[in-house]
């Protein structure tokens, strides 16, 4: 089952706000204060350049998934090590998300959350989302996608009379290393474009348009820097206490509203947004196994993604100071090195091995276009899902 | 395979969902309501005697008459968390903050420092930082009873004179989260209302109820509680006035109309009336006139002058002639439709203003509370010669070379 372009764009726009609107403004001023702004817009730019890059080699790679795409320009050691890497970085970007989730649920919705009715839904939403595909995940996020704009747009808007430009005054007073440290010590919140590659074969090219990923793109680079700048212009000097960066807006609306209500309503579609960006790190974490071990069944490693997130609730209690380490250096080093080496890496070696190739045609069928490809063996056989798309292509479009 | 996409079949799905619901309704149904086992608490007063910390906590209680729908427990103890544990002690229940709306802090503790009590309170029992903040003197217990009475008996609510005080002085909420804003600044300072409770009536009170309430359970750990007592009424007095704290201690308590001479500074203050003697002109007849501000635009701009700070001030305002107070008036006040401002009474107006403002930045360096933002602005908007100078100066005497020039623009709403 493949997903459309349209679809693709929409995930990409999740996946760039998905970790921004919790912890992250606040954990980022720690280090470069109100001009955390910049560093914000500096790695979004960044990945939306990864996503142009991406989605540009996904295209000319034709029918083939990373796994094999990567074996041809890198051979088998390369893409095994690339590829645990990758499922490095999606265990960080599920445990990031899942752990500010059951923060924010815990904290700031239930006033005692009972964790076993808060995570076997959720893991079996996880699971279920992820046995079905991500045509299934990327349908979800087209449904929430525009009331999650709309209402985050709401509610920041409401506190924008309270923000004051004076407090982003003076502007890099410490010079630019901060923003810098900054930018490097929380990389593991950006990095959004990186499950593009766990995509490769899965995206319907035919109604590309270029335009839309700019639009979408933008959009997400203009929402995330206005929610910053409300943000930090309300709370000032507080702004690292307030680790639920919505939601406390929302509490300190300079706007009160006899709908306050609403402001919740919000919050909670926010909170679906959240599930279908893990649903699709859950996917990526996935496929990564799938790839890793020559899976060829969707059902142990989805098992094995939703044991995860059940290990995930659980280590927070176990592992004292976890917090520190998903902010060492190490983990830093790890994440910029799959979110921004690998891809650059698969980029080059993928534009020298076909550099002499055409770009795939998109009005030849996909048969005829394998043949014309310089395919290496296939030592990797399509799963279950990629021989069900085989079956229906030609019969009809992706949705 | 096939034997899993049975089980999770759309129809079979549905069997699913029905199971999770039983699953977690089920229990719920046995379990007790949440009033039975959680105290709504909507004001918290905090103070100290001597060692001992006493906290007083207004509870709402549900169902019952509206005029005794808010009852006082007292608790007291070496610790904050020792106060409040013997308080749910009396109770019989936990208390939940969630709804808390104010937050007292008696004159003692002030003096103290509040930043810890702040701290159990916002991050512990989860009291929301967006919950109003006074500073209280008189007895803690008397003073929770009369804010609870007025709550019930007056339909006013404390929340409601702070919140609308914020148009007047200094233009700003006074909750938890401005208080942290001050306490993590620059400079540490922080300003919240102070309300006093009398035993007669004066100006500006608020006569807190006939009845003398219910005061219950004195400290001590299950005391119990409802004990009724008849007391005479007090009142809570409440003009203005203001407390401010330095780090975390109050400092200083400044009077309303120093608040008033303080506000030109502030952009966001747009209301307020200038009161100006001896008008002498065409118009006015040796007359007290009072001008109310229906708009202000305040502009500051900061610059060094031979190493020396300057605040430049320019202050737009448009005024409304209101009141005139004259000896002998003629018809000519009489008349509609005429200008009342007229360029004595600017003149005046003027000079009234440049007064007040330079009497206002004298205060502030004078107590060395820098309540009107110049160290922000400095900071903005010439960060590199003000970070010189206050090594210099340190942060305690900046504001003492300090030079105001202050240039004002007086329009008429009429």
């Amino acid at each position: 089952m493949k997903i459309n372009y349209r679809q693709t764009c929409i995930l990409i726009f999740l996946s760039q706000i998905a970790l921004k609107f919790l912890a992250l403004p606040s954990l980022l001023y720690t280090k470069s204060e109100s001009n955390s702004i910049f560093v914000a817009l500096f790695l979004m730019v960044i990945d939306g350049i990864y996503a142009f890059l991406i989605l540009n080699l996904a295209e000319n790679s034709g029918e083939k998934n990373i796994y094999e795409f990567m074996k041809s320009c890198l051979g088998t050691v390369v893409t095994k090590i690339f590829l645990v890497l990758l499922l490095v970085k999606f265990a960080l970007s599920m445990a990031n998300i899942s752990k500010g989730l059951e923060f924010f649920v815990a904290d700031n919705l239930y006033n005692e959350l009972s964790w076993f009715a808060y995570i076997l839904p959720l893991a079996a939403l996880i699971g279920y989302m992820i046995y079905k595909g991500i045509r299934n995940i990327a349908r979800v996020g087209e449904i929430v996608c525009w009331f999650v704009l709309v209402g985050i747009i709401f509610i920041t808007a409401k506190s924008f009379s309270g923000a004051e430009a004076e407090s982003f005054l003076p502007l890099f007073k410490d010079g630019l290393s901060p923003l810098f440290e900054s930018a490097f010590k929380y990389s593991s919140w950006f990095g959004s474009s990186t499950f593009l590659l766990l995509l490769f074969g899965k995206i319907d090219f035919s109604k590309k348009k270029t335009g839309q990923l700019v639009r979408y793109l933008l959009l997400a680079i203009v929402l995330v820097q206005f929610v910053y700048y409300v943000f930090y212009g309300v709370f000032q000097v507080t702004s690292p206490t307030h680790n639920f960066c919505l939601s406390d807006l929302s509490q300190f609306s300079s706007l009160h509203t006899s709908i306050e209500e609403l402001s919740w309503l919000v919050v909670a579609l926010w909170i679906v947004a959240q599930a279908v960006q893990l649903a699709l790190y859950g996917y990526c974490f996935q496929q990564a196994i799938k790839y890793i071990f020559n899976i060829k069944n969707n059902v142990f490693p989805t098992i094995v993604v939703m044991l995860y997130v059940f290990v995930l609730s659980l280590i927070g209690d176990l592992i004292i100071g976890l917090e520190q380490i998903f902010l060492s250096p190490a983990v830093s080093v790890i994440t910029i090195c799959t979110q921004y080496v690998i891809p650059l890496v698969i980029f080059i070696a993928g534009k020298i091995k076909y550099k002499n190739k055409k770009p795939r045609n998109k009005n030849k069928d996909d048969n005829q276009q394998r043949a014309d490809d310089v395919v290496t063996e296939h030592t990797f056989k399509q799963d279950d899902s990629q021989s069900e798309t085989k079956k229906q292509d030609g019969k009809k479009g992706a949705v | 395979m096939k034997k899993l996409k049975t089980i999770f079949s759309p129809r079979k799905l549905v069997l699913w969902l029905c199971i999770v619901l039983l699953v977690f309704t089920l229990p719920q149904l046995n379990a007790k309501a949440m009033s039975q086992t959680e105290a709504i608490v909507t004001m918290m007063f905090v103070d100290k005697e001597q060692d001992t910390i006493k906290v007083s906590a207004v509870v709402l209680a549900p169902g019952q008459d509206r005029t005794k729908n808010q009852q006082v427990y007292n608790g007291e103890g070496e610790t904050l968390s020792a106060a409040v544990d013997s308080v749910s002690l009396s109770l019989g229940k936990d208390m939940g903050f969630a709804q808390c709306q104010i937050m007292g802090l008696g004159d003692n503790i002030c003096k103290d420092g509040v930043i810890n009590v702040l701290d159990y309170m916002t991050r512990t029992k989860k009291v929301g930082r967006n919950a109003g903040l006074i500073n209280f003197s008189g007895k803690i217990d008397e003073f929770a009873q009369a804010t609870a009475d007025v709550n019930t008996s007056k339909n006013l609510s404390l929340e409601e004179i702070i919140n609308f005080d914020k148009r007047f002085i200094l233009a700003k909420n006074s909750n938890i989260e401005l208080f942290y804003m001050g306490y993590f600044g620059d400079t540490g300072i922080g300003i919240i209302p102070k309300i006093s409770l009398l035993d007669k009536p004066y100006k500006n009170s608020v006569e807190a109820g006939q009845s003398g309430g219910e005061s219950a359970g004195a400290g001590g750990s299950g005391s119990g509680g409802g004990q009724s007592q008849s007391k005479p009424p007090k009142y809570l007095f409440y003009d203005g006035t203001m407390s401010v704290f330095k780090f975390g201690k109050t400092v200083n308590t400044i009077i309303p109309t120093m608040v008033d001479k303080l506000n030109y500074f502030v952009d966001k203050n747009q209301t307020g009336s200038i009161t100006v003697e001896g008008v002498n002109d065409y118009l006015y007849n040796n007359a007290r006139v009072v001008v109310n501000m229906a708009n202000k635009k305040v502009f500051t701009f900061v610059s060094f002058k031979d190493g020396k700070p300057n605040l430049d001030v320019s202050v737009h305002i448009s005024v409304m002639v209101e009141e005139v107070d004259e000896e002998n008036p003629t018809q000519k006040i009489l008349r509609r439709n005429q200008e009342f401002l007229t360029p004595e009474l600017v003149k005046k107006i003027k000079e009234k203003i440049e007064s007040d403002m330079h009497e206002a930045l004298d205060y502030c360096k004078q107590n060395k509370i820098d309540v009107i933002g110049v160290y922000k602005h400095f900071n903005a908007f010439a960060y590199k010669k003000w970070k010189k100078y206050i090594q210099q100066t340190g942060k305690d005497n900046f504001l003492n070379d300090i030079d105001l020039h202050i240039t004002t623009l007086i329009k008429s709403e009429f």
